[in-house]
């Protein structure tokens, strides 16, 4: 049975591991597994925002769940330097791979996994958010994936 | 190259909390590690632990942490390092095809990903987060929920500024994109709050999503960048660990505002306030119930915690007598009695009991 709440402490999750390539998003695992998810973000208004979060929502779409995350693509690549006052720094990477692991609790009432998020790379910044992708919380649910892909599918961004 | 060039030999629970699937579960693999170096690979991952309890505010929280080693045998030592991005051309026959280069950036690696995802769910199916440990003295890594670290350097730094992206959802707090001096297109940020609770593009007092945690005292902006076409050099006016509106942030000289100076997010220092807070929401699930007691030495190996508690124990036993020396006795009365009387409006309460 899923949790009824999605703060309900070891219980029923679901771990989504997602693959970014360019704006290429692909579902390489889904997996039920008896664990205890992250606790939630406020699930109020997100309002204009740039960024990059995941929310379980339900039937109406309502958000259930929510997780503000970093932002999985990997066109901008962070990498170490050599400067110790500037230890880290970020260089364009179209190209790169990059992968996302999520677990999220399986929430009475929730229907699917929604990536949202706004461009990326040297433009994280700018733009709208917008629905990134968008995966059925359940395996025996798998349809069509607006956004997204199925495992061994390609996604679109 | 393959799994055909490794074996997976088993898992440990280095730290155990407790069920794992109550816990937050770390997950450290081995990547570039023949049979025979496996030992150094169990030495990285008992010094990552050490750090990362020893970073506030981890450890208060490590009772929420259960942490596994996988160990995988290579057919080699480290990772392919291509000749296209500067490296030396070396291939190496991996388990996870660990290499540099990924997207033509020399310093960015990657592995098979679902061959990580593979042996982990299997050996640990509770994972969180993985940090893949790959045995190579060239400077490297890679951010995610997989993360992937060689063991050079400030490797350990890195590990623990990825988990505040990938299990945290903190946000870059430096003022660049690739360095000061570099940028010729960071000068402002877009006006548009960042989702992540880190950086914000907001000073106003009333509605800065860290209020809280910000004294009347302390200026809004707390900082200005006086030159927006470079990365801002002050050092900060106000007293380390004062939380503001510091001006140069998620990748931009201006317009955007962190909440420390220094931060793990930024520089490696400790993270800052609105991290911290950020990291205890997030492990509070994680978290035992009752509370479990953080040990005193935490970030210390065992034999060490061991040690420093027989050495404190035997300096405060050796003391215990010289406490109890007649003229030390005395003043510890005349003491409390100056204490009880000093107050009372008595004429004469003071009086000097050695007399």
């Amino acid at each position: 049975m899923p949790n009824d709440t999605a703060d309900s402490g070891a219980s029923r999750s679901i771990r989504f591991v997602l693959t970014f390539q360019g704006g290429d998003v692909r579902l390489v695992a889904r997996q039920p597994v008896r664990m205890t998810a992250p606790a939630s973000d406020a699930l109020d208004e997100v309002g204009r925002r740039s960024g990059f979060w995941y929310e379980v929502r339900d039937a109406d779409q309502r958000p259930l769940y929510r997780r503000i995350a970093e932002h999985p693509d990997r066109a901008g690549a962070e990498f170490p330097t050599d400067d110790p006052e500037r230890p880290l720094a970020r260089q364009d990477a179209e190209g790169a791979t990059g992968v996302l692991v999520l677990v999220v609790p399986d929430v009475a009432k929730g229907e699917r996994l929604v990536l949202v998020g706004g461009p990326s790379g040297r433009q994280v910044e700018r733009g709208a958010v917008r629905e990134i992708a968008s995966f059925p919380l359940h395996e025996a649910d798998s349809d069509a994936a607006p956004g997204g892909s199925e495992p061994g599918g390609k996604g679109e961004s | 190259m393959t799994t055909a060039d490794g074996q997976v030999l088993g898992t440990t629970k280095i730290v155990d909390h407790g069920p794992a699937s109550e816990r937050y579960n770390l997950v450290l693999v081995a990547e570039g590690y023949r049979r025979d170096e496996l030992g150094d690979f169990a030495d990285a991952c008992r010094e990552l632990v050490d750090y990362l309890f020893a970073t506030p505010p981890f450890g208060e929280l490590r009772c929420a942490f259960n942490v596994f080693r996988v160990d995988v045998a290579s057919t080699d030592s480290g990772a392919d390092d291509p000749a296209a991005c500067g490296g030396s051309g070396a291939t190496a026959a991996t388990y996870f095809d660990a290499s540099y280069c990924n997207g033509g950036i020399r310093r960015l690696m990657s592995v098979d990903y679902g061959t990580v995802t593979s042996v982990v769910s299997s050996q640990v199916p509770e994972w969180h987060q993985v940090v893949v440990v790959v045995n190579s003295a060239i400077h490297g890594g890679a951010g995610g929920g997989i993360a992937i670290t060689s063991t050079s350097g400030s490797w350990k730094n890195i590990a623990v500024h990825e988990m505040g992206h990938s299990a945290f959802g903190l946000a870059d707090e430096y003022e660049y994109w690739a360095g000061c001096g570099i940028d010729t297109d960071r000068d402002h940020h877009p006006n548009v709050e960042p989702a992540a609770p880190n950086v914000t593009v907001n000073t106003d007092r009333a509605t800065l999503k860290w209020r809280d945690l910000v004294t009347a005292a302390t200026p809004l902006p707390t900082t200005a960048n006086a030159d927006c076409s470079q990365c801002d050099p002050q050092p900060s006016p106000l007293p380390a660990g004062t939380v503001g509106a510091f001006e140069g942030a998620h990748y931009y000289h201006c317009g955007a505002y962190r909440p420390e100076h220094d931060c793990m997010m930024r520089n490696f220092a400790g993270f800052c306030a609105v991290c911290t807070r950020r990291i205890r929401q997030t492990m509070e699930p994680f978290q035992p119930h009752p509370r479990c007691s953080a040990p005193l030495f935490a970030g210390h190996s065992g034999f060490a915690c061991l040690g420093l508690t027989l050495v404190y124990l035997l300096a405060i036993v050796a003391l215990v007598p010289l406490i109890w020396l007649p003229p030390i006795r005395c003043i510890v009365r005349q003491l409390l009695f100056r204490i009880r009387h000093c107050g009372s409006g008595n004429d004469d309460p003071c009086i000097d009991l050695r007399g």
